[in-house]
């Protein structure tokens, strides 16, 4: 049950060390709190800072600027994000139910297609709905006759809501496998038909986890600012406009205080959450349900579901065309060069983005078992500071963070490597999630099961190796894979960090969109998609095989 | 009224019951006794609709149930883990099944008081199920099956997460409601006292297959088998007479004319009743007595015993 056995954590999960371990468990703390504050506070801090200086004195200038004549700018960002986020979860929910109370064949094709879209580069919808309906697009220019302006708010809000729903269904699908099927079995007990369990019982108890993954699209949708630059056409937003202000204009007051205010629903999120949504996190997949919804109902969800697959195989067919076509939209002869150059031309950017997202993908799920274990011993408060640290990074606009790590490393007296910031920067973004993992990993490992491991003769090092480490492997992969995927093929954070002489996969794709050059953005995106697929799976049999050992 | 006619079911392999027969009368309580993994829970998930049996046919008041969704019967469940509404209060919880059968929402709310009040819980209904104790949540679950005046009231263990004396309480509560609302109950348990002391039959199970259905007293003094005297009896196996037999410890009786006579190997005070270990031509025997009939003797003296068998 949910909400009725709720013990207060009196003992913590794991002494490790011993009597020997204050001075090792305070060199940790010092590590990680020195990690916080020079890789999130510093720059979160620098840029709210920018914001109020005008000429090198303190002004609200920015601020009063961005009041008067942005106004509309705000309202629009609002509005769109607003309208992807009610867009996106009732879509989002649909496909949700399908998997979590449809039938079993065809679930984990499902699943793929979901997965696909959240570890998949950003702006492929874009580049794939350019593709069809932009100025060289196939429908608009081989199928004439058919009428379409593709730029504008439908289709910045159309592409975001499409590549959302990937990861608004995963939430939304943990949230209501978490409903205690006890729970509804009563409600059937009690006459309750399945539908009306359904609207009475189960969606109710999942709501806390819709409204958090209707934040996080909210979230996302506000601070993201390509998919505005490439299929916005006029209609321009907070995030696109901050990125035009820097890029272009230099502006760096102005472009600061729209990314604060792009932070402002962050932080209430921060404010607003209770610690406990956190709990009962697992891997891999929950057993079927014993509530059977009518067929016609699962029906109409699977309609849905298998619309969005087939939208999920049109994209990717789409970009998989577009890296062996000569010139799309121009020239459909099929070639190989697109593939080749990018090999060739862009090795160098390629070698940097696996090394970055491994460093950030290690790092992030080292740290974030650290932290789980020091913040598992600390007072509340302290663990409340810190785990609003570690989220706020996750929480604000990528561009935000990116931000204040070019202030930050502009002003330092020291050159540092581009391939380390961009490192830094992904590995303190991820590492909400690689904590709450670990954090759930951790929570597996029963007191008594340490103490067990010490009454029978083995010491702290053997509690590490033949405990802890093995339950926390597979928890540690999942950090590990959502921190690479997310490096690999993030940009945001990332966009003001590269130079022309050093840059990453992800941003060579972003560019290339912005140029209309179809054929080299597919073969990256091809490329990256890839990579990425092939990552995951290597480690999704891995950690396959070592379940079966895992503790239940 | 309930009956199962030759219940199969199979989970994979393995058979977890095997053509189970047992029918209840109306305004009896039955309860399913028998060690975890008897199958006693799995007959009540059939019983409620959340199993479909491999095999064989429910029937309640002479009508075929087996296929009938939970939804649909006239069962109601008290649920091992109470099941409660952690989003709903208590009155509203108790209303449920009243609620979704479209009642209005004044007659749900004056009923939900009136059951509330039959399990000594008036005025709760307000209250968040998070704020109440674990009894009073457990009257919570029992309030929320009563209110549909179910045919038959199914039982799972309920009272397993209470404490010992709250477990003695409540099944006096229980016992009594059930009585004189004259309502049919299938209660399932692994605590043979608390089978013992609630039920008009008894229903021992073991390993998908039940055993014997009688009184309390019939399975505690004519058991149908060795498994029911061991499991309910606590019973020891003693050559007597060249014969191997199952005794119960309260049927070995120290008596300073008894026909026996062995030595006093231990003693185990358990408050109200003793229980002596005695050796006996190379055997170990156990008697129980209630510590105020207790003669005592010297560790390792001679005792006289009877075996009343």
């Amino acid at each position: 049950m949910i909400a009725l056995q709720k013990s207060p954590q009196e003992e913590r999960a794991l002494s490790l060390i011993g009597a020997s371990s204050s001075r090792t468990e305070a060199f940790l703390w010092f590590l990680s709190g020195l990690g916080l504050i020079l890789f999130v506070i510093w720059p979160v801090g620098a840029v709210l800072f920018e914001s109020f200086l005008r000429d090198g004195s303190f002004s609200l200038s920015a601020y009063r600027g961005l009041f008067s004549k942005n106004l509309k700018l705000i309202g629009d960002s609002f509005l769109l994000a607003g309208g992807v986020t009610l867009c996106t979860l009732p879509l989002s929910t649909i496909i949700a139910l399908r998997l979590v109370y449809g039938p079993e064949r065809g679930r984990r094709l499902v699943i793929a297609a979901l997965v696909l879209s959240t570890i998949s580069p950003p702006f492929l919808c874009s580049m794939a709905y350019l593709m069809l309906f932009g100025r060289r697009g196939l429908v608009t220019w081989k199928l004439l006759g058919f009428e379409w302006n593709p730029y504008g708010f439908h289709g910045v809000l159309m592409m975001e809501t499409v590549s959302m729903i990937g990861l608004a269904a995963l939430l939304m699908m943990t949230s209501l496998q978490r409903v205690d099927g006890a729970l509804e079995r009563a409600s059937l007990d009690l006459g309750a038909s399945p539908l009306q369990t359904l609207k009475n019982v189960s969606l109710p108890l999942a709501l806390p986890g819709m409204a958090a993954s209707g934040l996080v699209v909210f979230i996302r949708s506000l601070s993201d600012f390509g998919t505005p630059l490439f299929v916005g056409g006029s209609f321009q937003v907070l995030a696109s406009r901050a990125y035009n202000t820097l890029i272009g204009v230099g502006d760096f007051p102005l472009a600061c205080a729209m990314n604060v205010l792009l932070i402002l629903p962050a932080l209430g999120v921060l404010c607003l959450r209770s610690e406990r949504q956190d709990d009962n996190f697992s891997p891999g997949l929950a057993e079927a349900r014993s509530l059977r919804l009518p067929s016609w109902f699962l029906r109409g969800l699977d309609v849905f579901a298998w619309a969005f697959v087939a939208l999920q195989v049109l994209v990717y067919g789409l970009i998989f065309l577009g890296s062996v076509t000569q010139l799309w939209g121009k020239d459909f002869s099929f070639t190989t060069r697109h593939l080749a150059a990018i090999l060739t031309f862009r090795a160098d950017s390629i070698r940097r983005s696996l090394i970055c997202s491994l460093v950030a993908g290690m790092g992030s799920c080292l740290l974030g078992v650290v932290l789980a274990y020091l913040l598992d011993g600390a007072r509340a408060s302290v663990r409340r500071v810190v785990q609003a640290v570690v989220d706020l990074p996750y929480l604000m606009p990528g561009t935000f963070f990116g931000v204040g790590y070019l202030l930050v490393s502009s002003r330092l007296p020291f050159e540092v490597g581009v391939a380390f910031l961009i490192s830094m920067s992904c590995l303190f973004r991820q590492l909400s999630h690689s904590l709450r993992t670990a954090k759930a990993g951790l929570a597996q490992i029963d007191p008594t099961l340490e103490y067990a491991v010490r009454d029978l003769g083995g010491g702290p090092l053997r509690v590490l190796t033949d405990l802890v480490l093995p339950v926390l492997r597979p928890f540690m992969r999942l950090g590990f894979l959502n921190t690479f995927s997310a490096s690999m093929t993030t940009t945001g954070p990332i966009i003001f960090l590269v130079s022309p002489y050093a840059r990453v996969a992800a941003i060579e794709l972003f560019e290339s969109i912005n140029h209309g050059d179809f054929g080299a953005a597919s073969a990256m995106g091809t490329f990256l998609i890839v990579t990425v697929a092939i990552v995951n799976a290597i480690a999704w049999r891995w950690s396959a095989q070592s379940r079966v050992g895992a503790l239940p | 009224m309930l009956s199962f006619q030759d219940i199969t079911v199979h989970y994979g392999e393995l058979v977890a019951l095997g053509s189970l027969t047992l029918e209840l009368k109306r305004g009896e309580l039955m309860t399913l006794l028998g060690p975890s993994g008897c199958g006693k829970s799995t007959t009540l998930r059939v019983a409620g609709g959340f199993l479909l049996p491999s095999k064989g046919s429910v029937f309640l008041d002479g009508q075929e149930i087996t296929n009938l969704p939970p939804e649909l019967r006239p069962t109601a469940t008290v649920f091992q883990s109470h099941a409660l509404f952690p989003h709903m209060t208590a009155g509203q919880n108790v209303s449920y099944g009243l609620k979704v059968r479209g009642a209005p929402r004044r007659k749900c709310r004056r009923e939900a008081e009136e059951v509330l009040e039959r399990v000594g819980l008036s005025g709760y209904a307000d209250k968040r199920v998070q704020e109440l104790s674990g009894g009073q949540q457990q009257r919570v679950a029992l309030a929320r099956a009563l209110i549909l005046n179910p045919s038959v009231l199914l039982m799972d263990e309920p009272l397993s997460s209470l404490d010992a004396r709250l477990r003695v309480r409540m099944r006096m509560e229980i016992r009594e409601l059930q009585r004189s609302a004259g309502i049919t109950v299938l209660y399932v348990t692994h605590d043979q006292e608390e089978a013992l002391s609630i039920s008009d039959r008894v229903s021992v199970m073991s390993k998908g297959r039940l055993f014997q259905t009688g009184s309390p007293e019939e399975v505690y003094f004519s058991p149908a088998n060795d498994f029911i005297r061991d499991f309910i009896g606590n019973a020891f196996p003693v050559v007597l007479d060249g014969q191997r037999q199952l005794v119960r410890p309260d049927q070995v009786c120290p008596a300073p004319e008894g026909a026996f006579e062995g030595r006093l190997a231990g003693r185990e005070f358990l408050g109200n009743t003793v229980e002596w270990r005695i050796e006996w031509k190379e055997q170990t025997l156990r008697a129980v007595m209630l510590s105020c009939d207790e003669a005592l003797p010297a560790p390792g003296a001679s005792v006289r015993f009877d075996i009343r068998l």
